[in-house]
């Protein structure tokens, strides 16, 4: 009888905890009171909440930060600052808790998947209307336009990256910057042959990202990419592949690719640059470029770094942009706010622009004649704070204030400019169910292919053929067409 | 233990080759966990440090110095001995409680209770499960989401009790009829009479807290409340992206980092080595 009683007191407890769930409140949408359109016109919202992962953080001012932003516009601003590396994992708790943050940040492939997942709110309509359209250029619109819809603003301009050559040892060897493939691999030659100091000729992180092998790569990508009648195909599977894994093969075999290419991170790549064992490292322009110069000569006082041109048969890439998006759980009005006081704030060329992009004036960065001028961040003195969360010397748009000029100088001019003068946009990737089932697995494969080809392990032929086989059996000719129906 | 001759005379020549494989065995695993350790404290001062060289060319403790300077590292560290000390001592009087329950066989309910446990220690609900029910108990920003998770597993209850089983039971039954309570029973003969398993699991229990990094991420959003885990990981990151001024390397300052955080139980283990040791063959040899 006891066991009995205890039976059905244990069953009624666990259906009451199944059941409870149903009768909260579900997810609320606490981030805005009402706000409502009445006569044509967007109501301010008391609260925005904005989950970042980059840019301030607590010890640089976010208070601060937060507060100022209340000041000028009257909304209280709830920062949800996350570690960047943990940034996914928690953006998805947050959806799957109900807790989603007004604005956020996706970039590649989770910007596509998001969409497919309906959890985007389409801002085609709100960013036609806008000044932003205008404004900001239509190549970086078109980097996250997804069948013909925009879901997001533009967070960042662009990024791609150049080769970064010691100048001081091609000095040393009475050498000019190369200009075609065999110009390069006589360079990389001559810096392991005679400069002593030379471990590795030409390091990058991994093999997978074409971006940081463009001399090695040159046309060929090893990814889903457009050919030049515009149809989608596999890059990992064409015949410009084959002679790229070719090159790279023979120039890990003669060591003058890093040994541990396959292993490395940027955080080693940078490292073993700093350390001035390093002759060549193709990395991101503008600020990073202005970073791998002064410390290296910070180690190695003799030390001179150019990024140099793109050589003749390839050119330099950038990927599509990330984008500032709004959950499709908003009701439209909300989504109108959130667009008009935040968005459109944040790239308003002006008072809202400055705070985003530079930060707190007179805490942050300050007015000398027409120019800002950054200060020294809190956190560490001994540094500048060059961006408060995006980075003012590539904004979306234009300033429209004459005396908000930022002065760059050096190597991180000279980069920008060098990938700028002939720089290609990879393709946005349609949104495919397919490959959202079978990406993990694909890249895998072309992660295999690619180590076991370059070191050896395996001949190019068999690698093409190993790879055209296996990537069939996945699924991609399903991708492909999937894509090449848009 | 009679002390054996090392002699490789008829009678003592296979215990001696034993012992000369058993020390050459020893020391290659001592070698191959020493030598990494090795590797990072050369790595943490050694600015020119590169692939496996094990010689210093420089000593630099600027990496050491980055981390001691930057104030901002002091509050989390006290959170960190702070959640280790207090989540040790609740994890361990909840994990001997829960051992000491499990052993009453008398109790009723006990074969549900105990698979209920075992089961827990099988199967996990997985992330998401587990974000909204601390989450619906209201623990976001709570230390208990961090202490209480790690400090009372499944496993450490099974481990516990069963120690408590080698204690003889004719134990308690002289402590009853003196007029013990259970509750004194558990509190003045069982404890005291569990100091391996306490030692062991204890310090089972303080690593993982001290070492809890996804719990504070997941669970301890308020930066304010972060600790030295968190704090480690954000100087490593933001060290990789500083604007104009020279920095310590990252390999360097990650290697620092790992001898900064490891260095309180490398002080700590020397003491509680022989509990330890008693400890880890808890429930071993049954009577």
């Amino acid at each position: 009888m006891i066991k009995g009683l205890f039976l059905r007191n244990t069953a009624i407890v666990a259906v009451l905890f199944v059941i409870a769930p149903a009768f909260s409140n579900g997810s609320k949408d606490t981030s805005l009171t009402k706000t409502g359109i009445s006569s044509g016109v967007v109501q301010k919202p008391s609260q925005i909440t904005w989950m970042v992962h980059d840019g301030l953080n607590k010890e640089n001012g976010t208070a601060q930060w937060t507060a100022e932003f209340e000041r000028l516009t009257g909304i209280k601003m709830n920062l949800k600052a996350v570690s960047n590396n943990e940034y996914e994992t928690i953006l998805d708790l947050a959806f799957a808790s109900g807790d989603v943050p007004d604005v956020f940040d996706l970039s590649g492939s989770r910007y596509s998947q998001f969409i497919k997942q309906g959890a985007l709110a389409d801002l085609t309509d709100l960013v036609k209307k806008s000044e932003l359209w205008t404004a900001i250029d239509r190549s970086i619109w078109n980097g996250i336009t997804v069948d013909g819809k925009i879901y997001g603003v533009p967070k960042d301009v662009p990024g791609g990256t150049v080769t970064y050559v010691r100048q001081d040892w091609l000095d040393r060897l009475g050498m000019k910057a190369p200009a075609t493939y065999a110009e390069f691999i006589t360079m990389l030659r001559a810096f392991k042959e005679k400069i002593p100091e030379c471990k590795v000729p030409f390091t990058a992180p991994g093999l997978y990202e074409a971006q940081y092998l463009r001399e090695f790569y040159q046309n060929a990508m090893p990814d889903f990419t457009k050919n030049d009648k515009g149809i989608w195909i596999d890059g990992m599977a064409d015949d410009s592949m084959a002679a790229a894994l070719k090159r790279m093969q023979e120039a890990y075999k003669e060591k003058l690719i890093d040994v541990e290419v396959i292993t490395n991170k940027t955080s080693s790549c940078r490292d073993e640059w700093f350390s001035g064992s390093v002759g060549v490292f193709t990395y991101w322009a503008g600020k990073w470029g202005q970073t791998l110069s002064e410390r290296l000569t910070a180690n190695v006082p003799t030390a001179k770094v150019i990024p140099i041109d793109a050589i003749k048969e390839t050119h330099y890439i950038c990927v599509a942009p990330s984008a500032l998006c709004i959950p499709s759980s908003r009701k439209p009005e909300q989504v109108a706010a959130i667009f008009k006081y935040f968005m459109e704030y944040m790239d308003d060329g002006a008072q809202g622009q400055v705070l985003f992009y530079n930060g707190v004036e007179n805490l942050m960065w300050k007015q000398v004649g027409d120019h800002i001028e950054p200060l020294p961040s809190l956190s560490n003195p001994k540094e500048k704070l060059m961006k408060a969360f995006f980075d003012p010397a590539t904004p979306v748009r234009k300033m429209k204030l004459s005396d908000k000029k930022i002065n760059y100088s050096g190597i991180f001019v000279q980069s920008l400019a060098i990938q700028n003068k002939d720089i290609r946009q990879l393709p946005v990737q349609p949104v495919s169910k397919k490959y959202v089932k079978i990406s993990s697995d694909l890249i895998m494969l072309r992660k295999e292919i690619l180590s076991k080809v370059v070191i050896g392990a395996m001949s190019v032929e068999d690698g093409m053929a190993k790879y055209r086989k296996e990537s069939a059996e996945l699924g991609v000719p399903e991708v492909l067409a999937e894509y090449n129906q848009k | 233990m009679m002390q054996e001759r090392f002699s490789f005379k008829k009678g003592n020549r296979a215990r001696s080759v034993f012992r000369i494989c058993n020390g050459f065995f020893l020391a290659i695993t001592m070698i191959c966990v020493i030598l990494p350790l090795i590797k990072i404290c050369v790595d943490s001062i050694d600015p020119t440090s590169y692939g496996i060289r094990l010689i210093l060319h420089k000593i630099d403790f600027s990496a050491y110095e980055s981390i001691a300077r930057n104030s901002f590292m002091y509050k989390p560290f006290l959170v960190s001995v702070f959640t280790t000390i207090t989540g040790t001592a609740i994890g361990l009087l909840l994990t001997t409680m829960a051992g000491y329950v499990i052993i009453q066989q008398d109790m009723p309910g006990h074969k549900a209770i105990v698979s209920m446990i075992f089961f827990t220690m099988l199967f996990n609900g997985g992330l998401i499960p587990t974000y909204l029910t601390v989450k619906f108990l209201g623990l976001m920003n709570n230390y208990l989401a961090v202490i209480i998770p790690v400090g009372l597993s499944a496993y450490n209850i099974i481990l516990m009790k069963s120690f408590f089983e080698t204690i003889p039971p004719t134990l308690f039954e002289a402590a009853e009829i003196d007029g013990c309570s259970p509750f004194s029973v558990f509190w003045k003969i069982v404890l005291p009479l569990s100091k391996p398993a306490l030692a062991s699991v204890g310090l089972f229990i303080a690593v993982s807290i001290w070492n809890n990094y996804m719990n504070f991420i997941l669970y301890i959003p308020n930066p304010d409340m972060t600790n030295f885990q968190v704090k480690v990981r954000e100087l490593i990151l933001s060290d990789g992206v500083s604007g104009t001024a020279i920095t310590v390397g990252q390999d360097m300052l990650k290697s620092a980092v790992i001898i900064v955080v490891i260095f309180p139980f490398l002080l700590i283990y020397p003491f509680l080595q022989r509990y330890f040791v008693k400890g880890v063959t808890v429930g071993a040899v049954k009577e």
